[in-house]
């Protein structure tokens, strides 16, 4: 992605630059020499751009700090800057009285080319240019001397920041956040996190797995029992039935009562059947409850079909050509269908309010006997506990004539039955599933089937949430060491390319002291061939190394921004500025170098000879008018008296 | 995304002991990060797809 700095304006800032304009052209001159004299605001622009790039707050005091004079309340400044086709126009509107900076942003394929307030440019590289990373190509020159002093971590945050590892370090700490997600949801069923607290829960699964299956098998082992019981107080009642057979005075009395026991038996389970079938309707029982369905009928809400299973019906009505009530469906009585269609659907349980009501309606008083059989059912009842009586008497008569067998008979069906009975409230507190009966029983999971099956699931359920969990924790954990890993082996790669160009550049930029970088860590670490280690370094030497250093830091990398820069050479030998001059301007697509008259020498003469540069001369007059001119010849003889610490006076021709 | 970090993750990823699914994937994350352009599903898909053993 290309950014090209295309032209800047100032109004009403210090350094008498007002209504000043900069214009580099589109495409802009891929060099730009900008000679201003000392004092016209040359640190100021490098803090506009900057600023302007970057969209940094600008504290109270600097912003106060570009006022002209007293009687100025505000100052403007805005820059034109094209990311790859897009241009964006950046004004920074400075409040000299409340110290504030406000950022204001147009695009030109807005509408209308909208100005929008804020600092506004694509996500992607507004989150490369902080205000630090700016530094690096609108140059600081104090950048030189940091990017070298181990203190700092300059040099290595420029190779994140531009080559985008940064942003590896962003993804570590979304799976960071992502993992603190997948813990709270799955907090709900388990707290569980770790590989031990697994191992747990499984082992806690096993025991309730283990407790089931003993519970089971105690239901097997009461129910054969219970059965055995069963069937032996059907033997005995077998052996008194034929025990009492054996006497004749007996015999006839005992088989006409088991005849009679055996026929009621059979009348009161064909009515109890029959009763059953009337109780399916509720409104036979009594008229009191047809009643009350009427009511209920008409307090419901008018007649509505079940959503999910009616709306296709409406659609595909909607598509006939005639309607149920016969009526043509024309575009008209389609849509009317389609838009209606709402009005009669509802939540899916209608569907049983529905029935309800068709149930309701078609009910037909006056034609159960439920009644009748009620009466005749508990008549039945009533002759069967007399026959039970008149057996129990027979038997008691026997005994009673001297026969200790049937006695012993009568008293092991009776043991047997309470045995029996035991049984059964066992089984049954083992196997309810009712909860007002497992209350009455006292049982819990460790005695109830049911409630240790509830147990089990919900076990299963919180190891299968643990171990989603942990298999999540740890799968993260790989992944972001496996990032790390990446970003880290990317970043000593990246190192040690630069490292090799950087010391190429020096080897010509600095032939004689074979100064050169013997490892980037967080800064430039420097070793000279003759010195071993080397630290000090004179100011030009430091200017040259960070140059080295830069272009080729920016040389191959994926954004290609505009290089700017004040003094270039100030403090550069002769010779050493024009082998930077030769060097540098071959490494960047667009480069902007801020001059005074002074830097010419050696620095501007080498782009005399160049296409595609630009030079632009500021200065005031004998009016203290600020002027501006892009004239060569005006740029190469312009001089300046103030070289040093006077203020900017004259240009003179 | 840069030749160093391509460089990089394949030599991470030849000795990572992940299937060739999950090292595609996390190219094609890595390579969608350094331009912003990714999503959470994104990210759980790679994380997903990373062989690890539970019990360990």
């Amino acid at each position: 992605m290309d950014v090209k700095l295309i032209s800047w304006r100032y109004k009403d800032i210090r350094g008498g630059l007002s209504g000043v304009d900069v214009d580099l052209g589109n495409p802009p001159s891929r060099w730009t020499l900008i000679q201003m004299p000392n004092g016209m605001g040359k640190t100021t622009t490098m803090h506009l751009f900057r600023a302007a790039f970057s969209g940094e707050h600008l504290e109270p005091d600097i912003v106060k700090g570009f006022r002209p004079s007293d009687s100025t309340k505000a100052g403007e400044f805005e820059l034109v800057m094209t990311v790859g086709d897009q241009t964006y126009r950046i004004t920074l509107l400075l409040n000299y009285e409340s110290g504030h900076c406000t950022y204001h942003t147009a695009r030109a394929d807005t509408q209308a080319g909208g100005k929008q307030k804020g600092h506004v440019l694509p996500k992607e590289l507004k989150s490369l240019l902080t205000a630090d990373f700016c530094r690096l190509f609108i140059f600081d020159g104090d950048l030189a001397r940091k990017i070298r002093d181990l203190k700092y971590q300059k040099a290595s945050d420029a190779i994140s920041a531009l080559y985008r590892l940064d942003k590896l370090g962003e993804l570590r700490a979304q799976i960071d956040r992502l993992i603190i997600e997948e813990q709270e949801r799955s907090s709900g069923t388990t707290k569980t996190q770790t590989s031990q607290g697994l191992k747990a829960l499984k082992t806690r699964m096993e025991t309730v797995k283990s407790r089931l299956a003993g519970l089971k098998r105690q239901e097997r082992t009461w129910a054969q029992t219970l059965s055995e019981g069963r069937a032996k107080v059907q033997e005995l009642e077998a052996s008194i039935r034929n025990h009492m057979q054996q006497d004749n005075d007996f015999r006839s009395r005992a088989i006409s009562l088991e005849m009679g026991r055996s026929a009621i038996d059979k009348e009161i389970v064909d009515i109890a059947k029959s009763t059953l079938a009337e109780l399916r309707n509720p409104a036979a029982i009594h008229p009191c409850i047809i009643h009350e369905l009427s009511e209920l009928g008409h307090k419901m809400q008018r007649l509505k079909l079940p959503k999910t299973m009616s709306i296709e019906f409406f659609h595909e009505l909607a598509d006939q050509p005639k309607c149920v009530c016969g009526r043509e469906i024309g575009p008209n009585e389609k849509s009317t269908i389609v838009s209606c269609a709402k009005d009669y659907l509802s939540e899916d349980q209608i569907g049983v309010v529905n029935a309800i009501k068709s149930a309701v309606r078609q009910y037909e008083e006056g034609t159960t006997t439920f009644a009748a059989r009620a009466t005749e059912l508990g008549e039945r009842m009533a002759q069967r506990q007399k026959l039970n009586g008149d057996w129990d008497r027979l038997q008691a008569e026997r005994v009673a004539a001297g026969d200790p067998e049937l006695e012993q008979f009568k008293l092991d069906k009776a043991q047997q039955e309470e045995e029996n009975e035991q049984l059964e409230a066992h089984l049954d507190a083992l196997t309810c599933t009712d909860a007002i009966l497992q209350e009455s029983h006292g049982v819990d999971e460790k005695s109830n089937i049911p409630l240790c099956k509830a147990d089990l699931r919900l076990r299963e359920k919180a190891l299968a949430e643990a171990t989603g969990t942990v298999a999540f924790l740890r799968k993260s954990t790989v992944t972001k060491e496996l990032i790390e890993e990446i970003e880290h082996r990317a970043l000593e790669l990246i190192k040690e390319r630069l490292q090799q160009a950087t010391n190429d550049k020096l080897k010509v930029v600095i032939p004689t002291e074979a100064i050169k970088i013997a490892r980037i860590g967080g800064a430039l670490e420097l070793e000279s061939d003759v010195l071993g280690s080397k630290q000090q370094v004179s100011e030009g030497q430091s200017l040259a190394i960070a140059y080295a250093f830069l272009t080729s830091l920016f040389e191959q990398a994926p954004y290609r921004l505009p290089f700017i820069v004040d003094s270039p050479a100030g403090s550069l030998d002769i010779q050493v500025r024009r082998e930077v001059a030769e060097l540098i301007p071959a490494l960047f697509e667009q480069m902007i170098m801020f001059v005074i008259s002074s830097e010419r020498e050696g620095f501007a003469e080498p782009f005399y000879g160049k296409k595609g540069v630009r030079y632009c001369t500021i200065w005031r007059d004998n009016t203290q008018t600020t002027q501006t001119s892009q004239d060569l010849t005006f740029f190469k003889q312009f001089h300046s008296e103030d070289n040093g610490s006077k203020s900017a006076q004259v240009g003179v021709l | 995304m840069n030749e160093e970090l391509t460089r990089a993750a394949e030599e991470v990823l030849a000795n990572a002991d992940q299937s060739a699914e999950f090292q595609r994937r996390l190219l094609k994350l890595l390579q969608n990060v350094t331009t912003s352009n990714y999503t959470d599903a994104d990210v759980r898909q790679v994380i997903d797809l990373t062989e690890v053993d539970v019990e360990e």
